[in-house]
């Protein structure tokens, strides 16, 4: 009885928790083994749907993207992330300006984002333009409209909005490094970047995992500066699978497809969150267990 | 190897941490830098080791004014309180960093680790992470890591204070067997007097920046310079009571309310003088029973307090007038609170300050 | 070679040392300046551009190129992109978004609060059966890419008559936004000493009692990381917005790529860059104010790994 009014207050969440978080991922899973096309229909057709899927060339390219993305993404967040936070950490002045200036991209929509680099690759009037002013009048920049190229510059937009996350997490962590090991590094005669290398940043394996996470589930994620900046152009070049399932689900009206889209995506985060989760669970288990013994 | 601080002045804006400071540590002596938080001894332990820029003066070692140079290049090594272990590596490449960083040959690396490892018994932990040892493994690693380095110049900041009663003990055991073996000059902080004691051929109390008294162990305990040196060391504390010194036929005695100590066997530093004085009497000093009356003063007092210690007693005993001293009985006597006393002051182990400047007379 | 003797060469003739080492500006110093302005120009180029695009009019912009300064900054643009810009056939400018956004952001703020403090209130303290796998189910919700949910959430919401309505895309958002704003009101009620609950039990009040006069005073701190994560999170949202918007209800994300996307003929690209820093100007303040208490919103949500 002494929990009633707490089971009361919960309740909200809890209707909340299983009709989205659960009921409509089931829903979504079983769709994807029907013929449900822009009209509901639960004929049962097993993996047909999935295998739809993987012959289309959209899908695959999105899938290739997504891998591209990601690798180029994370990659480059973490390591801009990483040199910037070791940089703003060497008492500089101006430091707060420089963190400021690092980190407002982050609290820009990825729309803004994806509009402020169109605009800045524009062909005709953007960067290009600019350069070939200086007196290089060949040179072309046409990143966004060159089929293989166009990806990329997706990713350096992404990287200019997230780096400063990384920066931010990594810069927290090194400043809860314990004064002393940088005295002793002194003391023992260590230059400061072999001390940053071998000593601290491999103390902060839990800040790199959660950048990693948090980035990841961005590029699983990836939809709106993808519409912003290329929409999926040129042709279906910067096409990515959130954006594929979105518009199987909306405009092309094949919920079956998408849903079986929007399955594989999931079971992507699954594949990168428990590992990253297990080993974060595993190691503090094992320090536990270890210093009782 | 000598070190020495030559007037050294630390100071942040307005706050002064050490105001012209000179002290000077022989080669192969352990100084002990003695005082409460805040009175600036890490301070100038940082100095002497060169993470700490000094405002003005200097810092030499040996024949080296090394004011300017960087601690690597001082020859120094430094043991913290936290231990200062790099969390990510084992003992062995704990020990071995910095020995590797600077390009000395494996085989003298290994062997290195091996004497440190043999001396401080490490040798079961050597492949082992700092999270997996207890603290009494972790401090031993911070000071084998200084033991590889072949420093001439030991620091020690506080590197006991994190650790138990017992741990406590028994590393500075270790620490005093690895000085009187290796017989570095080692410059050592510490709060706790009785490790103060314990380790060092020298001692320097300080109080908020500057050195209070410089000398030997038993210097210090037997002769404080200062009221505030008096009742920093000994435990349990000196007992004081403030009156005045006064003249009586041409002979020095202080008195306090009615009570009279005659001062003839006092060693005044300097003379004898006349004024406001605060008398100082260690508890185990102070003469009780039949043989107080044999000393220079001696009074009934009645016992107020009991703190059993063990083996011995601390009591507390009152004047009727109400001063109180501390008195240290055996517990055997079993005393009980109310009981009757006799007890008795003698000059020649009492010091006696000025009450203005708490200097010794 | 002994690792600690003193270097010769540190010492040369330096018998007269003394006081402060004096600073010498040295290469490492200046290749740190170096990177991290090299930096910031590339952090800040492309708002410099946008902004400057937006103050010039269009002669200047073909005439010239994205890096030059306006030579008579003008805020015509904006003030079109506001009243004027156009949606597929309706120009009320982009001030109908902003207004939407409003609509929404304010809401979702209030109701993710209170209801993010209550859940954070009921698991730090209240234990019962199933409270913790809620809990964990939640935390995983937080993971999900949208699109997993999206098509049956939109069947759910017709169903119920609110798809397309504000009230509608209000609770999306809050919905949304439960797993992080649960979490980071747990985490900070959980930081605090469980005396403080203890002793109110013992002093007899109950339930709501506690919440309200307890821990409700209690949560400034990270009420103002909420207020800070929520209403950026969901004034910069788009694919919510674009779902659940429906036409009336478009906030300021939607319809400024419709907008943009929408312009045929001659681009007016000032207009376009004025219509996005209008959208990029809340967020991009909130940021501004809440200086160090943004951070602490990434690591408190972001650092629970």
């Amino acid at each position: 009885m002494r929990t009633l009014a707490a089971k009361i207050a919960l309740s909200p969440t809890i209707l909340v928790t299983l009709v989205v978080f659960v009921g409509c991922i089931i829903w979504t899973v079983a769709l994807s083994f029907t013929a449900s096309a822009s009209f509901p229909d639960f004929t049962f057709v097993g993996l047909e749907q999935y295998q739809s899927l993987f012959k289309s060339s959209r899908w695959l390219v999105s899938m290739r993207n997504m891998l591209i993305f990601g690798v180029g993404f994370v990659g480059g967040c973490l390591i801009l992330g990483y040199l910037l936070a070791i940089f703003v950490d060497q008492q500089v002045r101006a430091e707060a300006a420089f963190r400021t200036i690092f980190l407002y991209p982050y609290a820009l929509s990825y729309i803004v984002t994806g509009f402020a680099w169109q605009w800045f690759l524009n062909p005709q009037l953007g960067l290009q333009k600019f350069v070939q002013d200086l007196g290089w009048s060949d040179f072309t920049f046409k990143l966004l409209i060159d089929r293989n190229l166009a990806i990329y510059t997706i990713v350096a937009a992404a990287i200019w909005h997230g780096a400063g996350l990384v920066m931010a997490i990594v810069l927290a962590g090194l400043r809860g490094v314990d004064q002393d090991i940088w005295k002793a590094t002194r003391v023992e005669g260590i230059p400061k970047w072999r001390t940053y290398a071998s000593v601290v940043i491999p103390m902060l394996g839990p800040s790199l995992a959660t950048c990693i996470l948090l980035l990841s589930f961005g590029v699983v994620r990836n939809y709106d500066l993808v519409v912003a900046m290329t929409n999926g152009g040129p042709g279906s070049a910067t096409e990515v699978p959130a954006k594929f399932v979105m518009d199987y689900l909306f405009e092309r009206q094949n919920a079956g497809l998408a849903s079986a889209g929007a399955t594989i995506l999931i079971l992507t985060v699954v594949a990168i969150g428990a590992p990253i989760w297990y080993l974060q669970n595993w190691r503090s288990r094992r320090a536990s267990a270890l210093q009782k013994g | 190897m000598k070190v020495e601080a030559r007037n050294v002045t630390v100071s942040y804006g307005a706050f002064t941490a050490l105001e012209n400071l000179n002290l000077t540590v022989e080669p192969g002596q352990f100084l002990v830098l003695l005082g409460p938080s805040g009175c600036g001894k890490s301070t100038l332990l940082n100095a002497m080791a060169g993470l700490q820029e000094v405002t003005s003066g200097q810092i030499w070692m040996g024949d080296k004014n090394v004011t300017w140079a960087e601690p690597k290049d001082r020859g120094i090594a430094m043991v913290f309180q936290s231990y200062a272990l790099y969390p990510k590596m084992s003992v062995r490449e704990n020990l071995s960093f910095g020995l590797r960083v600077a390009g000395v040959a494996r085989d003298e690396i290994e062997r290195r680790v091996k004497r440190a490892a043999e001396t401080l018994q490490l040798g079961a932990m050597l492949d082992r992470r700092p999270a997996e040892l207890s603290g009494g493994q972790r401090q031993r690693v911070a000071i084998g890591r200084v033991l590889v380095r072949d420093a001439q110049v030991f620091l020690f900041d506080e590197p006991l204070s994190n650790l138990d009663a017992q741990l406590r003990v028994e590393l500075r055991r270790e620490i005093k067997r690895l000085h009187r073996s290796l017989g570095a000059t080692s410059i050592y902080v510490t709060h706790d007097q009785v490790e103060a004691l314990t380790l060092a051929d020298r001692i320097a109390v300080m109080n908020k920046g500057r050195i209070e008294q410089l000398g030997s162990p038993v210097e210090i305990y037997e002769r404080p310079s200062t009221r505030y040196v008096a009742a920093f060391i000994g435990s349990p504390a000196m007992n004081f009571l403030d009156g005045v010194i006064e003249q009586v036929s041409g002979k020095p005695v202080f008195r306090w309310g009615n009570h009279v100590l005659p001062l003839d066997r006092y060693q005044f530093e300097a003379g004898a003088v006349s004024g406001k004085a605060t008398l100082g009497v260690r508890p185990e000093h102070l003469v009780f029973g039949e043989a107080a009356r044999d000393q220079d003063y001696s009074a009934d007092f009645v016992v107020d307090m009991l703190e059993p210690m063990g083996s011995d007693t601390l009591a507390w005993c009152k004047l009727p007038e109400g001063e109180t001293l501390g008195l240290r009985v055996p517990t055997e006597m079993r005393m009980s609170e109310g009981d009757a006393i006799r007890i008795g002051i003698s000059a020649h182990n009492s010091s006696i300050f000025d009450t203005a400047t708490g200097k010794r007379l | 070679m002994t690792a600690a003797t003193i270097a010769d060469t540190v010492v040369a003739s330096s018998d007269a040392h003394q006081g402060p080492k004096p600073l010498r500006f040295g290469w490492e110093r200046m290749g740190v300046y170096a990177f991290l302005i090299v930096a910031a120009l590339f952090f800040l180029l492309p708002i410099y551009v946008m902004v400057a695009t937006s103050l010039k009019p269009m002669a200047e912009i073909r005439a010239t190129n994205v890096l030059m300064p306006p030579m008579a900054p003008t805020i015509e643009a904006w003030g079109r992109a506001w009243n004027e810009a156009c949606t597929g056939l309706n120009c009320n400018g982009v001030q109908v978004g902003f207004f939407n956004s409003v609509k929404i952001v304010v809401p979702v703020v209030v109701l993710s609060i209170f209801f993010g403090a209550l859940n954070g209130y009921v698991l730090s303290f209240w234990r019962f059966k199933g409270a913790n796998l809620v809990f964990a189910i939640l935390m995983f919700g937080a993971f999900i890419p949208l699109q997993m949910v999206l098509y049956p959430l939109v069947k759910v919401w017709a169903a119920l008559g609110i798809f397309g309505t504000l009230h509608g895309i209000i609770a999306i958002h809050v919905i949304f936004g439960l797993p992080v704003v649960t979490l980071m009101y747990r985490n900070f009620y959980a930081g605090l000493p469980l005396e403080i609950f203890k002793a109110a039990r013992v002093d007899g009040a109950g339930f709501w009692r506690i919440f309200w006069s307890v821990f409700v005073p209690m949560s400034a701190p990270i009420t103002i990381v909420v207020v800070i994560w929520q209403a950026t999170g969901a004034w910069n949202d788009y694919i919510l917005g674009l779902t659940f918007g429906g036409r009336d209800n478009a906030p300021m994300t939607v319809q400024l790529n419709n907008i943009i996307g929408s312009q045929t003929g001659e681009r007016e690209f000032n207009v376009e860059m004025a219509a996005t820093m209008l959208t990029a100007v809340v967020p991009l303040l909130v940021y501004m104010v809440s200086g160090r208490w943004f951070v602490r919103g990434i690591t408190a949500g972001a650092v629970k790994g």
